[in-house]
């Protein structure tokens, strides 16, 4: 076995956790419930969005957990990832519930109550943040929105090179043109973030389903349990 | 030279062959998983699976969990401390004999 084989093999459970794209499926549509449609509504709704956004974004994990055991871990396997595989650097600055899908431990004891509370204050801040900058309208919503499909298409290509998803590289400069057509369009606040979102969710929703649809039509339910014993 | 890549004479055996370093390295990362998850990454045939990680749990290297799920049998792998420290120093060992060797 070659050592390139090796850091193949080292590299497959976390590949094998986003292959299937319910992940994506999952957050496309919680975008769509916590950020397009409260944006879409505004007034005292919108305002308390990012509440909302961070505090249920901690179920995206079970959410994503409980798809996968009823689709994905009967088909091809059930792996547990490792809880320190969540940097600390991430938590402590409250990114936890934004980036935890791309890690797939379950939260548990300490671990959630931890991250339930930095959860908890990054929303109160964020919260603070929206209230206020919904008073005063500024010419940074364009520049802003741009910054947000910019910094996601980045991400998303830099995941996409670290766990091998090819659909992420057509997916992070849609990311990034949406985000650019947004800001072009001189819309509303209040519509342009209902637009852009709706439109992250969108790319999000089809991407997922067009790789849990090949992941299906590539894999096929064992005929019966395969077990060591 | 000869002296140094003689190491590779004391290399780990369990580990040296191929179908178990895949295994070790698929489990090595995470907490653990499942025979499915092993049957379907290896493509190993299902005895040939067994017969492995029974050669690795019979090292020590390997924490084997039984138990079923709803009334199917279920088992779960974990490499040990023994396991994760083993495959550790064999990749380290490969990796310092192997850049060795010339181009």
């Amino acid at each position: 076995m070659h050592q390139d084989d090796v850091e193949r093999a080292l590299d497959r459970p976390g590949q094998y956790f986003f292959e299937d794209g319910l992940w994506e499926i999952v957050v496309g549509l919680w975008l769509i419930l916590t950020v397009a449609i409260p944006s879409f509504i505004g007034g005292a709704v919108g305002n308390w969005a990012p509440v909302v956004v961070l505090l249920s974004s901690l179920l995206l994990r079970p959410a994503v957990l409980a798809a996968k055991g009823r689709w994905v871990y009967p088909r091809t396997g059930h792996v547990t990832y490792p809880e320190d595989e969540v940097p600390r650097a991430r938590t402590s600055l409250g990114l936890s519930p934004a980036t935890d899908p791309f890690v797939s431990p379950v939260p548990s004891g300490r671990a959630a109550l931890v991250r339930g509370l930095v959860s908890g204050t990054s929303a109160a801040i964020l919260a603070g943040i929206s209230v206020g900058a919904s008073r005063r309208p500024g010419p940074w919503d364009a520049g802003g929105q741009l910054a947000i499909g910019i910094v996601l298409g980045g991400c998303l290509l830099a995941a996409a090179v670290r766990w091998k998803q090819r659909r992420w590289i057509v997916l992070a400069p849609t990311l990034a043109l949406l985000a650019l057509l947004v800001a072009l369009s001189g819309l509303s606040r209040g519509r342009a973030l209902a637009c852009h979102s709706a439109g992250i969710a969108g790319a999000l929703v089809v991407s997922g389903t067009v790789a849990f649809v090949t992941y299906r039509r590539r894999t096929q339910a064992p005929e019966t349990e395969p077990d060591g014993r | 030279m000869a002296g140094d890549l003689r190491d590779v004479v004391g290399v780990d055996r369990v580990l040296h062959e191929p179908a178990r370093l895949l295994l070790a390295a698929l489990l090595y990362p995470v907490e653990d998983a499942d025979f499915l998850f092993l049957l379907s990454e290896s493509g190993l045939t299902k005895g040939n699976l067994a017969s492995h990680l029974a050669k690795l749990e019979e090292a020590g290297y390997l924490v084997v969990t039984k138990g079923y799920q709803g009334k199917v049998p279920h088992t779960d792998y974990r490499l040990s401390a023994a396991g994760r420290s083993a495959f550790r120093s064999y990749r380290d060992q490969m990796r310092r004999t192997l850049g060795k060797l010339p181009r």
